[in-house]
């Protein structure tokens, strides 16, 4: 994939990098490699039914095609809303977000933890997403791809609680100083 | 890596040098000040106009006989980039981050040979990719002036070596020849995804078309230059020259790299498609000579103290290449065992003739000089697109002032100022002139120095 979009990039690329101190910057529209996916809503349950999974299959999101080699990530954010539909029971709801560059996404922290506060039957409770990706993470992004997972659990004080947790935007937001090469 | 880059990027630099030479960058301070036009009857107007050879030089009073150029330029430049520190400069180093392509490549087509009083600003805005799973949107900002929506690239026809005696007005001798063309187009698609900030759409192909051409050899020219009507005050002087073209070498590539996007832009793992064709044809040296006859033309009309002439060169000088190879490459994207097959090439087509045509370029100028003052005026076309200078030279004792215009090659206005003293048989000049052969949308402005001998 990288020689095919080489035209376009190096193009792009080199005026990008041709700029002295301007940084590149990317608009990543997360949401919308999750949503192409079906991977944007998230069941969640209390308890979890045997067999039931709590995660999304890992999901790629591409970035720059030829990646952005030695650049070095100025800053990262991650920005987003989240709405938590409650079908039954009562309880509170937590969606996790990881993020790797390798596909066992499942093995590290979770990036960003996302709490519902309590939800009852008929709520559909919208929280906002907002994060400075920390300085560990930021190196990510100048590879040519990441890999997204994302983890719903409940907690139930009116068992049992079942509802899902939809994403309705999800934007990644990087700067990097100019150097694609 | 480092290496090839340093020295490709200085063989380029100095090869570069002479196609400019003969595109408006001047090595003579007093063309520089005055908008590059040619006040006096030298090479720079025989060149193109074969009767000035037989116009007493001497027509135009107050030309110097030699012009040598002092590249103060140079020291600024290895004092900037010193020599002992090439390999490990920024400029030739594409793995440093203060590697400027932009600025590489101003510095090919403007080579430091004079001080730069205003290098050509290099954008810094910020550039910003919209990536989603069905988008891909590139934003250069200000750099988006870079990008050209005309054809670009640079062509030449030049002798660089010409040795013709002149026996009584009539010339036989012979003259190295070159031509070389290179030049690329950015496809419509491609253009407005970078140039206007457009997404990528569907199904689409996204190429830059390229061509590029490139040959030389000898020419055993015979001419004949002279006055053909009229006395010293009032004269008309003709002149023409044959050339017959024996091509050393040749080499042309005409093609289009691109991709194809598919129903998705970002799907799976090979969600566009390459698009990668080209046609070579080249007939190698120690090959069959190519050959081709060309005709140069030109009258002069000196009227006291009004020099006019117009010239014209390389008339029919189509050069056939009785044995050529042509290739057709393409990238096949047909896969065999999980992979593209790549690039397949047909050389079926050997022993091929191939016509190639040198530029036919013209000068039309007109001088008038009285007393201690010059002005000039000339129309030059070397074979991509025509240039217009006017200039004039006003002479107090041994001070010389100069100011000119131009239209260059790319429809741009440019300025040139400067001035001159003469100390008996020497004089030193220094000429300004404003520039625009440079990736930005501001005009460059370079000081010439030369040192005059009288």
């Amino acid at each position: 994939m990288n020689r095919t979009w080489v035209v376009v990039t190096v193009i792009a690329a080199s005026l990008g990098a041709g700029c002295g101190q301007g940084r590149v910057i990317f608009n990543v529209d997360v949401y919308s490699f999750l949503k192409t996916a079906n991977r944007d809503t998230v069941p969640y349950y209390a308890p979890l039914p045997p067999g039931v999974p709590d995660t999304i299959p890992v999901q790629t999101v591409n970035l720059l095609p030829t990646g952005a080699g030695s650049s070095i990530v100025d800053s990262a954010s991650l920005t987003g809303l989240i709405a938590f539909v409650d079908a039954q029971g009562t309880g509170s709801v937590t969606y996790q977000l990881y993020i790797d560059t390798a596909r066992a996404v499942y093995t590290r922290a979770a990036l960003l933890t996302v709490s519902s506060g309590s939800v009852s039957p008929g709520d559909s409770v919208n929280t906002p997403i907002s994060l400075n990706i920390p300085a560990a993470i930021k190196p990510f992004f100048t590879s040519t791809k990441v890999y997204i997972g994302a983890r719903v659990a409940s907690t139930a004080t009116s068992p049992p609680v079942q509802g899902r947790a939809r994403l309705t935007a999800l934007q990644l937001s990087v700067a990097l100083q100019d150097k694609i090469f | 890596m480092r290496t090839t880059v340093v020295s490709s990027a200085l063989a380029v630099l100095f090869l570069a040098a002479a196609p400019l030479a003969g595109q408006g960058f001047f090595t003579n301070a007093q063309r520089a000040g005055m908008g590059g036009v040619s006040l006096r009857v030298d090479a720079s107007l025989s060149r193109y106009n074969v009767a000035y050879r037989a116009v007493p030089p001497r027509t135009i009073q107050g030309g110097a006989k030699a012009s040598i150029p002092i590249p103060f330029g140079l020291i600024q430049f290895f004092k900037d980039h010193p020599i002992g520190n090439l390999t490990n400069d920024p400029l030739f180093h594409p793995d440093s981050a203060r590697f400027n392509p932009v600025e590489l490549l101003n510095l090919i087509l403007s080579p430091p040979l004079f001080i730069q009083v205003k290098e050509p600003p290099t954008p810094t805005n910020d550039v910003t990719f919209g990536i989603g799973k069905d988008l891909l949107q590139v934003d250069l900002g200000k750099a988006q002036t870079l990008i050209p929506a005309e054809p670009f690239g640079l062509a030449w026809s030049s002798r660089p070596i010409t040795v013709e005696p002149d026996f009584h007005g009539v010339q036989v001798g012979v003259a190295m020849w070159l031509h070389n063309e290179v030049e690329l187009q950015l496809g419509d698609s491609l253009l407005a995804l970078l140039k206007d900030a457009h997404p990528a759409r569907h199904q689409t192909l996204y190429n830059v078309l390229g061509n590029g051409l490139a040959e030389g050899g000898l020419a055993p020219s015979v001419g004949y230059s002279g006055r053909v009507y009229g006395n010293e005050d009032r004269s008309m002087y003709a002149g023409i020259g044959v050339h017959y073209y024996l091509g050393a070498a040749y080499g042309s590539s005409t093609g289009s790299g691109g991709f194809t996007t598919g129903d998705t832009i970002f799907a799976g793992a090979n969600p566009v498609r390459p698009d990668l064709r080209a046609t070579t044809s080249y007939s190698k040296w120690g090959n069959s000579l190519g050959h081709g006859v060309g005709v140069d033309a030109g009258v002069a009309w000196v009227a006291g103290p009004i020099v006019f002439g117009l010239g014209v060169n390389d008339i029919g000088a189509t050069i056939t290449w009785p044995d050529t190879r042509i290739d057709y490459q393409r990238y096949d994207t047909t896969t065999v065992s999980g992979s593209a097959r790549g690039w397949v090439t047909d050389s079926t087509k050997l022993h091929a003739e191939t016509k190639t045509k040198l530029p036919v370029s013209y000068l039309a100028n007109v001088i008038y000089s009285l007393g201690s003052s010059t002005v000039g005026a000339e129309v030059l076309n070397n074979g991509r697109g025509a240039t217009v200078h006017v200039g004039a030279e006003q002479r107090f004792g041994p001070i010389a002032v100069r100011g000119g215009i131009a239209r260059d090659q790319r429809k741009k206005v440019e300025f040139g100022f400067g001035g001159g003293v003469r100390f008996g048989p020497f004089g030193f000049d220094l000429g300004f002139w404003t520039r625009s052969n440079a990736l930005a949308d501001q005009r460059a402005i370079s000081m010439a120095t030369s040192l005059a001998i009288y």
